[in-house]
């Protein structure tokens, strides 16, 4: 009962280190076993970001990155190639949050603590950066919801628009329009304007 | 930049974010950017967005906590194996029908009716040969349930199917070559589950599973290649059913 490894399901974690996000999931279709897990590891920090500042609720936040992830581990053979692999992961969790925090829509969002939005903090922010960081960070938490998610992706993690609008499948103006909307409710939130 | 007071009729904040999100039709544009030249809170006021934006992208990364990756890397590893699981049993269905699954001998238990498929290693010796893993997509290794010591008596319940009532216990494995199921048969009396390819201890491994006098227990023997006529055994333990 000897075994033979199919085409594309080998691979040392040296080579998988260094294999693109469309290498890695290509692999874990043809049953690399670590292939996914490479693509976890390489992606977790910015989808968790996402997910912590999207939930604004570290349980929900972990529940919204599992059930992604394993929505992603099973459907990736779905996957089309007609956006990035990041793009791809960063929609199924973004929809992910968005679903969980529907259906909690009676739970009010909480305050992130400072450990939770500064992790790990850098050691050279000074206290007023830091201080800026948090009005920011409380500032993001009272947008609605849909404004948070636009915002968090374009202006947070830097998404071009149309990848945004993509990952939350909306046109492109209207990514623009929540953005702006965003924009000008947290600039009062965090005193910059007075009351218009 | 002109200094003059806002007037009333200048545009309000949703315009002005519009504005500075270039979402203004051309002709509202030109209108909103000549009022903003001359109205020097306008102008603010596009600063200040400005100036939002620019804290929105200096926030700090957040690194996913480290009880947070074992969560998620534990939910993978799980879903890695169910997974794996899975693909042997559509793949075993699919194989059986493509053989033919009249050629498998039925053998009916007393007792608790248990069934016992297997397939003969002398009447398809061919279809054995098929069996044996020697084609790239069975033998996949990703197709194997990758177990280890800890983990072998834990999945005897999700790999071994019936039991309940009179429901047959079965095993979507592999055919089972009579030599070796005789040279683990705990003295010739547990009947024979089924044989199915895993992952032990890292290796390719073939896992022998046998009813014991517990009908609640399958017992089940970890060999080096159930292919020989004399396979070393590896490991020996029992899992609920």
């Amino acid at each position: 009962m000897a075994a033979s490894r199919p085409a594309g399901a080998g691979g040392t974690s040296s080579a998988l280190g260094t294999a693109s996000d469309d290498a890695l999931l290509a692999a874990h279709v043809n049953g690399n076993s670590d292939a996914f897990n490479e693509l976890v590891r390489r992606h977790r920090d910015r989808l968790w970001a996402v997910a912590l500042r999207t939930t604004r609720n570290p349980e929900d936040a972990a529940d919204a990155v599992q059930e992604a992830l394993i929505s992603a581990f099973r459907n990736a053979g779905s996957f089309r190639g007609q956006s990035a692999v990041t793009t791809w992961l960063h929609r199924i969790v973004v929809n992910a949050c968005l679903d969980l925090a529907r259906r909690r829509a009676a739970r009010p969002s909480v305050a992130l603590r400072e450990e939770e939005s500064f992790q790990p903090a850098d050691p050279r922010d000074r206290i007023a950066e830091r201080e800026l960081g948090i009005a920011v960070e409380e500032a993001l938490g009272r947008l609605p919801i849909d404004q948070r998610a636009a915002i968090v992706l374009v202006d947070v993690q830097g998404f071009p628009v149309a990848d945004a609008a993509e990952a939350l499948g909306v046109p492109i103006g209207t990514i623009k329009s929540r953005c702006a909307r965003g924009r000008a409710r947290l600039a009062c939130s965090l005193g910059h304007l007075r009351d218009r | 930049m002109s200094t003059a007071p806002h007037p009333a009729s200048g545009p309000d904040l949703d315009v002005l974010a519009d504005l500075s999100a270039d979402l203004l039709v051309p002709a509202d544009e030109r209108a909103a950017r000549a009022h903003v030249e001359a109205c020097a809170e306008c102008s603010t006021v596009l600063q200040a967005l400005d100036r939002t934006g620019s804290q929105l992208r200096w926030l700090p990364p957040i690194a996913m906590p480290p009880d947070v990756v074992t969560r998620i890397d534990a939910a993978l590893a799980s879903e890695a194996s169910v997974v794996s699981i899975d693909q042997r049993r559509r793949r075993r269905v699919r194989r059986q029908q493509l053989l033919g699954i009249a050629a498998a001998g039925v053998i009916v238990l007393g007792g608790g009716g248990v069934l016992v498929s297997q397939l003969g290693h002398d009447t398809s010796g061919a279809d054995v040969s098929a069996g044996a893993g020697n084609d790239g997509e069975e033998s996949a290794p990703s197709e194997r349930p990758d177990l280890d010591e800890d983990s072998l008596p834990g999945a005897v319940r999700g790999l071994v199917n019936g039991g309940e009532g009179d429901e047959p216990l079965e095993l979507e494995g592999t055919p089972a070559p009579q030599d070796c199921v005789a040279s683990v048969q705990v003295g010739g009396v547990d009947e024979l589950i089924g044989v199915i390819e895993i992952r032990y201890g890292g290796r390719d491994r073939d896992a022998v599973f046998f009813t014991t006098s517990d009908p609640a227990l399958a017992r089940v023997i970890v060999v080096d290649d159930c292919s020989r006529q004399d396979p070393e055994i590896e490991a020996i333990d029992e899992g609920q059913i």
